[in-house]
């Protein structure tokens, strides 16, 4: 359903063509006469669903032609995943009920403290297998749907142009709207990017603290003026704004961002993972760590777990659209 | 897009104004929405628009789509006052786009389009406090007192388009707004305002038969006749279609069109021919023979076939059908203004206090032609004078 009506939408929309200053979306579009299942797909993958050509198109319902070009491709981009809340609430509440169970209580509510203190309470390799396992399933499944994606958009070789499309996927370029400001855009464009940088922060928290721990032989906690607690708090406070603006956003949103309770899981997981470190750091010293450790794993767990199966799978698409999207502009230099 | 240039000026002027717009809000600004760029004269290029297009270069153009049935001084007041647009719709809220258009020195362009346009100059002409009332078509205008409906305004500017609305009656497909019925410049009209234009004539062009409701604009156009052949009821070539070339061919085709019986015709396209049109909103009828196309198109096929082998152009199969009729964007009857957008009566008097803009008094400028990006610098030039006239005329 949603592929017809995409190819119905999009037939119009090369036609008229009047939004084609807007984005890279229908700058793509222009480019085709017929499209694929894979085409269009990659199209509303290109769609950073910014909402300006929605106001601005004079087929918009309530006209006959009904185009409503950003929900057409917010429907069509969420075929490529599916939403599992259940699933990360699972993992949250799963690691903390075995915490509950397995764990020697008067070990799981003990204070503990210097290097090994998060050991004591759950085992080095429980920590890593839980978190490593779910991870490399989620690599997986991504790197499987993104080669079909790739492959049904029309393929090659895309290395050579991933210079120009970095900038594209790290700037948001098209999430400006081409010149006419949208609603919300540069709010929902810091948003992203502190949210990206606090991520990213927290993963490179995790990478130092692995080097700590295997090359220096250093075992956490960590001082808090340590490199990986720094970067871990900062990135989390990063998070915790982030995720909490991005939500706020689609709360109030005028137009058709997906604002279904689903809509907000990944959000939520990005949310409870950095809070739950958060409360980890600030409160290691006390009776409560022990169950927050597990909580905080549980959070990362269902983090990991739902990866190709949540709004994160965005990037990856979001990424090989990018790319692809420059590798026309680099093949048709007329129509940049 | 007249409508809110004359309501802009004359509250910045200092009057205060009231726009009554007859189509609900999502469907306000008249075939502003269907319209994509305007045309600019200027010496030099700038932000909003690149090359160069001279004042006696733009009076050519209009001469010539005109046929010379134009107001020359009105035309060049036009073309003079067009240079100043750009910037002050800009300044207005208005995004033009550079990039990612075709190159065009005589036209800017608005950024997504006419629809934009508009969604910016109505926040404009919100914020300096014009009170807009949606759905509500003003009926007619006494002359005398310049009464209209409930209102009672010290000065009117009509800003209503052409009557394209009411052409369905004539086998036309109405591209443009369905609210543009005509009522006040047929009020005018009959209260001794002089006509400009005819009644008979109108911009047409060639639609996919399939879109026959109003309000298509750009999308239901057919082109690429010159890749296959174009038949009329019978199934017969009534046009050598490789000799309809350039930016004209679709109004060419329109009235071409308009000229057969029923006012009905098809674009028929062998393989080669269809992998060469340009991009097309609706997908075409499709059959693997010429007979199997004929009936769905309910045509003889002895005369399609005959047609095919005629043109030369129809052989490889499948073949594919685009049903056409003539689609009619304004009609070209209007009221006759001066150069302060002042109607002008039968024996050549301006009326004070009733102004016209936009499309309504477009055939002083264009006679019945049509010149591409004209109708918005004609709603702009004239809006601006007729709300800066109209706030003098109140406020003394």
């Amino acid at each position: 359903m949603s592929l017809a009506e995409a190819r119905r939408i999009m037939a119009i929309c090369t036609v008229c063509n009047y939004c084609n200053g807007f984005c890279e979306m229908f700058r793509a579009a222009e480019r085709r006469r017929d499209f694929s299942d894979g085409d269009l797909v990659y199209l509303a993958h290109l769609c950073h669903d910014c909402g300006n050509c929605l106001p601005a198109c004079q087929y918009a319902p309530p006209h006959a032609f009904a185009v409503n070009v950003p929900q057409t491709l917010a429907e069509l981009r969420k075929r490529s995943w599916e939403d599992r809340p259940w699933l990360a609430a699972a993992c949250v509440l799963l690691s903390a009920a075995l915490a509950l169970f397995l764990v020697p209580w008067d070990v799981l509510f003990a204070r503990h403290s210097g290097p090994g203190a998060f050991y004591a309470v759950l085992p080095w390799p429980a920590l890593v297998a839980a978190a490593a396992l779910p991870l490399a399933f989620s690599l997986a499944v991504s790197t499987s749907s993104i080669l079909r994606f790739w492959r049904e958009s029309g393929g090659g070789s895309p290395w050579r142009t991933l210079p120009a499309a970095l900038g594209d996927m790290l700037t948001l370029r098209n999430l400006r709207g081409g010149g006419i400001a949208c609603e919300q855009g540069a709010v929902r464009r810091l948003c992203h990017t502190v949210l990206l940088l606090g991520f990213a922060m927290c993963f490179a928290a995790t990478v130092v603290a692995t080097y700590y721990h295997h090359v220096l032989g250093w075992l956490a906690p960590y001082p808090m003026t340590s490199l990986p607690v720094l970067l871990g708090t900062v990135g989390g406070f990063g998070m915790i704004v982030g995720s909490a603006g991005l939500a706020w956003i689609k709360a109030i949103a005028d137009q058709a961002l997906d604002a279904t309770p689903k809509a907000y899981s990944f959000l939520g997981m990005l949310f409870a993972a950095a809070f739950t470190g958060l409360a980890l750091l600030f409160l290691r010293n006390t009776e409560a760590m022990g169950l927050l450790l597990a909580t905080h794993l549980g959070c990362v767990v269902g983090l990991f777990a739902t990866l190709a199966y949540g709004k994160f799978a965005h990037a990856p698409f979001r990424m090989a659209a990018l790319l692809r999207a420059a590798m026309e502009r680099r093949r048709n230099p007329s129509l940049q | 897009m007249a409508a809110l240039c004359a309501a802009i000026s004359a509250r910045q002027a200092g009057a205060s104004v009231l726009m009554a717009e007859a189509a609900p809000r999502e469907f306000r600004g008249g075939n502003t929405r269907h319209s994509r760029n305007l045309r600019i004269m200027h010496a030099e290029p700038s932000v909003e628009i690149p090359g160069a297009y001279s004042e006696a270069e733009f009076m050519d153009d209009l001469a010539k789509a005109s046929g010379g049935a134009y107001d020359e001084t009105l035309a060049a007041l036009m073309v003079r006052k067009s240079a100043s647009l750009p910037s002050w719709l800009a300044s207005h809220g208005v995004v033009f786009q550079t990039e990612h258009v075709p190159y065009s020195r005589k036209t800017a362009f608005f950024l997504g389009g006419g629809k934009a346009a508009l969604n910016a100059l109505y926040a404009t002409a919100g914020c300096l406090g014009v009170r807009i009332v949606y759905g509500h078509a003003v009926e007619s205008l006494q002359l005398r007192d310049g009464a209209t409906g409930p209102f009672r305004a010290r000065s009117f500017i009509a800003c209503c388009g052409g009557e394209q609305a009411n052409a369905a009656t004539n086998g036309y497909i109405n591209r443009g707004t369905p609210f543009a019925k005509g009522e006040v410049l047929r009020s005018l009209l009959s209260q001794g305002i002089a006509a400009v234009g005819s009644a008979e004539a109108g911009h047409l062009v060639a639609v996919d038969a399939r879109f026959s409701g109003p309000d298509g604009g750009i999308v239901t156009r057919v082109d690429g006749m010159e890749y296959g052949m174009a038949v009329d009821l019978a199934g017969r070539r009534f046009q050598d279609e490789t000799a309809i070339k350039g930016p004209t061919r679709y109004s060419t085709w329109g009235r071409l069109i308009a000229g057969l019986p029923e006012r009905r015709a098809a674009l028929i396209l062998d393989a080669a021919g269809f992998r060469k049109i340009p991009a097309f909103a609706l997908p075409p009828l499709q059959a693997r023979s010429l007979p199997e196309l004929a009936s769905q198109l309910r045509y003889d096929p002895e005369a399609l076939r005959q047609s095919a082998m005629e043109s030369g152009r129809v052989a490889e199969p499948p073949f594919f059908a685009f049903p056409m009729r003539p689609g009619i964007a304004f009609t070209c009857l209007g009221v006759k203004v001066d150069e302060k957008a002042r109607v002008v009566c039968e024996d050549g008097a301006s009326c004070t206090g009733i102004f016209a803009a936009g499309m309504i008094m477009a055939p002083n400028v264009l006679g019945m032609g049509y010149l591409a990006g004209c109708g918005m610098t004609i709603g702009a030039v004239f809006g601006r004078i007729a709300g800066e006239e109209a706030a003098r005329h109140v406020l003394g």
